[in-house]
């Protein structure tokens, strides 16, 4: 992963995005136990275009020239399929300025914390979501204090309220 | 085996207690190790899936 991780290094110092932060289940990965995931998902923050568009088409066109295939929505980098994903909320696009800087073998990269992965999760609400959150609680170092700021700051105190309830119901 | 699971008096709980010490545990590895489990877990969820798999775009991270 640290080959793929050094192209995107290269990626945001020439420009074709200003931000970008490891989310999904790599992201996770970073926090909980290792479980089986495949795409390594990067959320970007875009350079916008005149008129306020976003478009991709210069991240493909980078990657293109690198020999790099896309694949349906992925591109394959140094054998990682990895999806750009433009923050596409408030809450994504404070996840990736809020990242934290980590280390992958010699690589320096940037990770979603915990607590705002959290709080995608409660978003997005899929199954697959909830139950790697209740993983989260279990095994990830968390800032409640951090967390009950972002929960709050996005209304998703009581969502966050009610699957704890059911956890300790259970 | 902590003290802490010793003082559960109750065998399942111990059980229990032992099993999220494991899991708690694994969430410690250094990610390089993480990584590494992550793909022999690839391997196994592809072998399992099959012809399913080969259909979805999921594919074993090739890395050193």
């Amino acid at each position: 992963m640290d080959k793929t991780l050094v192209v995107i290094n290269e990626m945001l110092q020439e420009g074709l995005f200003r931000k970008y932060a490891i989310g999904g289940g790599i992201g996770a990965l970073f926090y909980i136990e290792p479980m089986a995931t495949f795409d390594l998902d990067i959320f970007i923050v875009p350079v916008e275009e005149p008129g306020g568009l976003v478009s991709l088409s210069s991240l493909y066109d980078w990657t293109a020239k690198r020999g790099y295939a896309p694949a349906q929505e992925q591109i394959l980098i140094e054998g990682i399929p990895v999806q750009f994903i433009p923050t596409y909320n408030d809450l994504v696009t404070e996840a990736v300025t809020q990242a934290v800087e980590m280390k992958y073998k010699e690589v320096t990269t940037y990770v979603v914390r915990p607590e705002y992965l959290i709080a995608i999760m409660l978003k997005t609400s899929r199954p697959k979501d909830l139950n790697r959150l209740g993983i989260f609680l279990d095994e990830a170092e968390l800032s409640m204090d951090l967390l009950n700021t972002i929960l709050d700051k996005y209304g998703l105190k009581s969502a966050f309220d009610k699957i704890r309830k059911d956890r300790h119901d259970r | 085996m902590t003290d802490d699971i010793r003082h559960h008096a109750d065998p399942v709980d111990r059980v229990f207690e032992s099993k999220k010490e494991y899991h708690r545990n694994a969430a410690k590895l250094p990610i390089e190790e993480k990584v590494r489990i992550l793909v022999e877990l690839q391997k196994i969820t592809v072998n399992v899936r099959g012809k399913d798999a080969a259909k979805e775009t999921r594919r074993v991270w090739q890395i050193d």
